[in-house]
């Protein structure tokens, strides 16, 4: 273990002790039963401390809600997929017959999906969904969008350039 | 595993290369030349395989899905996200001296009151008059010379009145009218497209907003609802019509149907419930601080089923 190494997990340590109390009970407060507040406190921490400034950081309480903010978008947002995915399937019942394991994966999949998705405008996303999810012709997407075929082209392009460059960010952490 | 620069760059461009062929070899247009084209890219160098790899893994991801639904559910997240970030998104991280003031999510940029799912909150007011809000309530407070209003945007709120020493009426207004406290104790509820009201105390004056003469003073123990048009029957208030003010839901003989459509206003998600459960009455005291408890007693006391597909996802059918 490095001098770092160590360094952080004391760091972590402190930080636990003396404000995991607090920043439970703060979320609690704020969230309601939106969240679970226990597990969001925990993964503020560990993620604080995998930061690259963690021990840098001169007001703990400050920071730390500034990361729980962030995981609690990341929280919202896979909430709000689910809820839309489930919604969807009530008008797709040939969808909806399948077990809870692989809803649990297809929801996972949907998570990876929507979070490499999200640098893209909203209309190279659009193209992009209805060629690959609902095997529409380029020519149906352009006549349906009101784009032209180059654009469709083009965003198609696009689309699965930023998904690939994603993916291999991914990789290389 | 950092790759250096010169490396990273030779791969980002074997990616947007890898890209526009996909983007071609997609279009269903393809002449046999460029497909041997395509080819010969492919064998020229490693890196153009592994970014063709890349596309290929992301290809499958898409091909496991169900087709509509994912379609659907990756695109609907953009307007419900956007409304998010702006309430998250501007709101400064500054922590408050005492007391909690900042709403990481529930009031975010509103201007007034509000409580989240599942949260029961008590505000002072300015005269001294209590408010309690129950779950998912929003309402903004407006207390001027001539009146002390409460603008009762969405939701449930209990309010007890205090005296006020420059005799200003104390109102709660909704989108269906309005509801002057006569020295009391009572609590209003926003419906989709009415308001209802139980007074416990003392005595109300409701005034629907479009016909002013149409107004009805409510005494003690007796609720109403009533529209933009008019006023409902006058009933007597039920027996624990206000237990939510101490954190449980009791009921007597109430169709499950109804239960689980008033349990799920605490919860957040989907709480679904078949119609062919009407015909099962249930009383009973429900923990409003605890519905997952509530419900599962219900799924062991009576012939149902409870499926869960996710925390925020239940449906009561039939056995």
């Amino acid at each position: 273990m490095s001098v770092i190494q160590a360094e952080i997990i004391v760091q972590l340590e402190q930080w636990y002790k003396g404000h995991h109390h607090w920043l439970r009970n703060w979320l609690n407060h704020r969230l309601g039963n939106v969240f679970d507040a226990e597990d969001l406190s925990h993964d503020t921490f560990i993620r604080a401390s995998h930061s690259k400034i963690f021990l840098d950081v001169k007001e703990p309480r400050h920071y730390l809600i500034s990361v729980a903010k962030g995981l609690s978008i990341d929280l919202f947002r896979r909430q709000t997929l689910e809820r839309q995915y489930f919604d969807a399937l009530a008008s797709a019942p040939q969808d909806y017959q399948v077990s809870e394991e692989q809803h649990a994966l297809i929801l996972e999949t949907l998570v990876q999906l929507d979070e490499m998705l999200d640098g893209l405008g909203h209309s190279v996303k659009q193209v992009f969904i209805l060629s690959q999810l609902e095997g529409l012709t380029y020519s149906q997407i352009s006549d349906e969008l009101g784009v032209s075929l180059r654009t469709v082209n083009n965003y198609m392009a696009k689309a699965m350039e930023h998904c690939c460059l994603f993916q291999m960010q991914l990789s290389e952490a | 595993m950092s790759l250096p620069e010169s490396e990273k760059n030779a791969l980002k461009k074997s990616v947007r290369e890898a890209a526009q062929w996909f983007s071609l070899l997609n279009s269903g247009s393809v002449s046999q030349e460029q497909l041997s084209q395509w080819k010969l890219w492919m064998e020229a160098s490693e890196l153009n395989q592994k970014a063709w790899t890349q596309l290929e893994s992301i290809q499958a991801k898409f091909g496991a899905l169900p087709k509509k639904s994912a379609s659907v559910a990756l695109l609907k997240t953009d307007i419900s996200r956007r409304h998010f970030m702006k309430t998250i998104g501007a709101l400064s991280v500054v922590l408050p001296v005492a007391g909690l003031t900042y709403a990481l999510m529930p009031c975010g940029r509103f201007e007034g009151e509000c409580s989240a799912v599942g949260e029961r909150r008590v505000v002072a007011l300015p005269d001294g008059s209590e408010l309690v809000l129950n779950t998912d309530t929003q309402l903004k407070i407006h207390f001027t010379q001539q009146e002390r209003l409460i603008e009762l945007l969405q939701g449930e709120v209990y309010l007890s009145s205090a005296k006020d020493t420059l005799k200003r009426d104390l109102v709660i207004e909704t989108p269906q009218g309005r509801i002057t406290a006569l020295g009391t104790k009572f609590t209003v509820r926003t419906l989709s497209n009415e308001t209802r009201v139980h007074v416990l105390q003392d005595r109300v004056l409701i005034t629907p907003s479009s016909l002013a003469s149409s107004e009805l003073i409510l005494s003690s123990a007796q609720m109403a609802s009533f529209s933009k048009e008019s006023v409902g029957l006058v009933e007597q208030v039920p027996r624990h019509a206000v237990s939510w003010l101490e954190g449980s839901l009791i009921v007597v003989d109430m169709p499950m149907t109804q239960l689980v459509e008033e349990l799920s206003r605490y919860k957040q998600g989907y709480l679904l419930c078949d119609e062919a459960l009407a015909n099962i009455y249930v009383s009973g005291a429900f923990p409003l601080d605890d519905i997952d408890l509530s419900l599962n007693t219900l799924a062991q006391s009576f012939p149902v089923k409870m499926q869960q597909l996710t925390p925020y996802w239940i449906r009561f059918t039939p056995l």
